[in-house]
């Protein structure tokens, strides 16, 4: 158990003056404990095999994931009326951004390339309309083939051919509807 | 002389439990003396209360109590625990507006996912060599929002000011692609409370 003690929580801290922040340097307790000179890089080395030998089954990672869009791909379909747009496209982007976090760890790096492009589709979009929808099928499909396949590493010339498709998909799906564009997104590309 | 880690304590919250015995193997090699896992945000408070780890990392997505509002307890909890604890926040988001948002409910750091060991180690350095100072206001309590500027290499703009006379929009410029580059770490919403 770390011995680490506090004297002091977050409402004992003196308030800011009127609308003025309060800023505070706490003592670095971690660097007095760890001290200096960082890690060896062999140290480093092995912790990256253990990311790259575990041998863990992907599946067990992603099913629940693909059935938590499966069911919202069908509830969206059917019409849901109680949920706002972003509502909406929430419910597709989270297992997606699941799929995209874990892919690589687990040795699916084409997984976590084809999350990530649909993740970037769907914060862009303003409403999953029906053409979106489609592209989520064709994402999801395209993930079920690379799983049913095995198709582990980054290097599979058919993976590749799909990424590239994808990314047509959507890019022809932006020329065709550019109205269908998050206007919190628009706002913050215009600003740039 | 490198780091000495056995005396450190670190709290992981997944509710992937093949990720959390990854992270958690991954900790134990760098050195790290004890490494507490919870599978919930709920799990992961209790535990922080009873262990006071040194460090805390967490997935942002979870059941129960995400990420966030683990975050949030633990920086406004009454207790006397520690609420400057450096809290690591592991995610697959990487838009600026969610980046936003976390970094507005008090984490520290960002974790990517998916992360590299590399990746993993340089989140620690940061936090162990150039720790947040803390800030209080109204409505937000957690480490500084901003990272000092300091002195930069202005790259293609670094001749703009050679004849010694300060320019304007050079230095706009350099300010904009600061910005552009390190977007994520910067301070880009107006803050009224501090």
């Amino acid at each position: 158990m770390s011995s680490t003690t506090t004297t002091t929580s977050y409402k004992d801290l003196p308030e800011g003056k009127s609308k003025k922040a309060k800023f505070f340097n706490p003592p670095n307790r971690l660097k007095q404990k760890v001290g200096s000179g960082g890690l060896p890089k062999n140290i480093i080395e092995k912790a990256q095999e253990i990311i790259d030998r575990n041998n863990a089954d992907f599946r067990l990672v992603a099913d629940p994931y693909l059935a938590q869009l499966t069911g919202a791909m069908q509830s969206l379909s059917e019409g849901s009326d109680k949920m706002s747009n972003r509502e909406k496209c929430e419910t597709l982007i989270l297992p997606v951004m699941q799929m995209k976090a874990n892919g690589s760890t687990f040795k699916y790096p084409v997984i976590t390339e084809m999350a990530d492009l649909l993740v970037h589709f769907l914060e862009k979009i303003d409403a999953p309309d029906g053409p979106a929808l489609e592209i989520v099928k064709a994402f999801y499909a395209s993930i079920q083939y690379v799983l049913s396949h095995e198709m582990k590493g980054s290097t599979d010339p058919k993976a590749k051919v799909m990424i590239a498709e994808l990314e047509g998909v959507v890019s022809r799906y932006f020329e065709k509807y550019p109205k269908n564009i998050d206007p919190e997104t628009a706002q913050i590309r215009q600003l740039k | 002389m490198a780091y000495n880690l056995k005396t450190v304590c670190i709290l992981i919250a997944d509710d992937n439990v093949l990720m959390l015995e990854l992270l958690k193997n991954m900790l134990l090699l760098f050195g790290v003396g004890e490494v507490v896992t919870s599978k919930s945000g709920t799990e992961a408070y209790e535990k922080y209360v009873v262990y006071k780890p040194d460090l805390v990392i967490t997935d942002w997505i979870m059941e129960d109590l995400d990420g966030l509002e683990l975050a949030k307890k633990i920086r406004e909890s009454d207790r006397k625990l520690n609420p400057f604890v450096p809290i690591i926040l592991m995610t697959g988001f990487s838009e600026k507006r969610r980046v936003l948002t976390a970094r507005d409910s008090g984490i520290t750091e960002f974790l990517a996912k998916p992360f590299s060991a590399e990746d993993l180690y340089k989140r620690l350095v940061q936090i162990i060599e150039n720790p947040r100072q803390f800030v209080k206001a109204d409505r937000f309590f957690g480490p500084d929002r901003r990272r000092t500027l300091g002195k930069f290499y202005g790259g293609p703009f670094r001749r703009d000011a050679d004849d010694g006379k300060e320019n304007p929009n050079a230095v706009k410029r350099k300010i904009e692609k600061v910005k552009d580059d390190k977007e994520i770490e910067l301070d880009m919403v107006e803050r009224p409370d501090e």
